[in-house]
């Protein structure tokens, strides 16, 4: 999916921002594993983004822009420190996970959706830091495969690859969290 | 490679509505005769069921919302509080650059000096060279005068020159004798 850019760039980057402001920042959660870190990444993308504003042409696709500002940002902040990235425990308990507020759903859904969030967010956790990130951008970020592979840099074909097996491996962490369409609970296929 | 795994990125794109025309035509074929290719495809959309049920995995908080417009708004109003520091900044270093640069060529005493120097010169040196020039017109009156009282100058060279001078006149200035002349031959 390509988000063309229209003239009134400024307001057409804000509706941007606000539809993948969330997706932004679970990368941002995705690559540093550090809640404030991940905030820092999210403001300075958008700063950067705003300011970079004029320098875009009409047929820029703006959300794949900003995932590649802030991966390009992370990386930045990376090779300052000259060091690998600090690993730091993710706390996912509400007071420091603000959890999506869905009040078309009965309290036992909610319940069932937060577990599941949860599930899903720490079986993420485990995966590579290559099989992390792909899956983030495909399934969080909602990025195309074309859109994944500019992010990253990489054919189109790498990112297929790469997506097939971090969602083999993410599969097997999942097993028995999941069940298949006609309701049977299903394991790992690895 | 066995024949399904060559499959794995079709389900992929099968699962995103991106498989189209012949090739989703080829691949319904196929799952229409393979269980392996079946079975995987169900946990494929079992698992993307999940991960959208999940969705968003990550709220950002209001506050990281509230500070990004901020920022936004600022940058588009043209005054940002960080480039403002970043602007007085740059003006410190550059004053302070200056500063170093400038002190030990120019201390107050040192300028005071050299503007004393140049108000002098200013001063003396026209001077010197009118006294200059006028010793020039002094001592040509003189060197006429007196080859008036001898009565010799050279017909190519306009200063005049009295007869003691003309051996030098001669050797420096290539004047032949033959060239030199009474003031009356000149004027006749």
């Amino acid at each position: 999916m390509g988000v063309t850019f229209p003239p009134e760039k400024r307001l057409f980057l804000s509706q941007v921002l606000d539809e993948v402001f969330d997706g932004l920042y679970g990368y941002a959660m995705v690559l540093s594993r550090d809640r404030t870190e991940a905030e820092d990444l999210v403001q300075e993308t958008c700063v950067r983004a705003v300011q970079a504003t004029e320098s875009l042409r009409p047929d820029s696709n703006v959300k794949s822009w900003l995932f590649t500002i802030l991966r390009n940002v992370w990386l930045n902040q990376l090779r300052q420190r000259r060091a690998a990235p600090k690993i730091v425990e993710l706390d996912v308990d509400e007071s420091t996970a603000e959890t999506a507020v869905e009040p078309s759903k009965d309290p036992h859904a909610l319940y069932v959706s937060k577990v599941e969030r949860e599930q899903v967010r720490e079986a993420i956790q485990q995966l590579s830091e290559e099989f992390r990130e792909i899956i983030m951008l495909r399934e969080y970020g909602e990025l195309s495969y074309q859109e994944i592979a500019s992010v990253l840099g990489c054919p189109a074909g790498t990112v297929m690859s790469r997506l097939g097996r971090a969602r083999s491996k993410l599969r097997s962490l999942l097993s028995g969290s999941f069940r298949t369409p006609d309701g049977r609970a299903k394991g790992a296929a690895e | 490679m066995s024949r399904c795994e060559e499959r794995a990125s079709d389900i992929l794109l099968y699962l995103d509505n991106a498989l189209t025309g012949q090739k989703l035509e080829d691949f319904r074929a196929h799952l229409a005769v393979c269980s392996d290719c079946r079975e995987r495809l169900e946990e494929e959309l079992a698992l993307s069921s999940l991960l959208r049920e999940a969705r968003p995995l990550y709220l950002a908080p209001q506050a990281l919302r509230a500070r990004v417009a901020a920022a936004a708004t600022e940058q588009a109003s043209g005054f940002s509080p960080a480039a403002d520091r970043s602007r007085k900044t740059r003006m410190q270093t550059l004053t302070r650059w200056w500063r170093d640069v400038t002190q030990p060529a120019f201390s107050w005493k040192l300028l005071a000096a050299m503007t004393l120097v140049v108000v002098l010169s200013l001063v003396f040196i026209p001077g010197a060279v009118e006294r200059v020039r006028a010793m020039d017109y002094v001592k040509a009156a003189t060197e006429i005068h007196r080859s008036y009282s001898h009565g010799l100058v050279c017909r190519k060279n306009p200063i005049p020159l009295s007869a003691a001078d003309l051996p030098v006149c001669a050797e420096r200035q290539s004047c032949l004798l033959a060239d030199w002349r009474t003031p009356g031959e000149l004027q006749g």
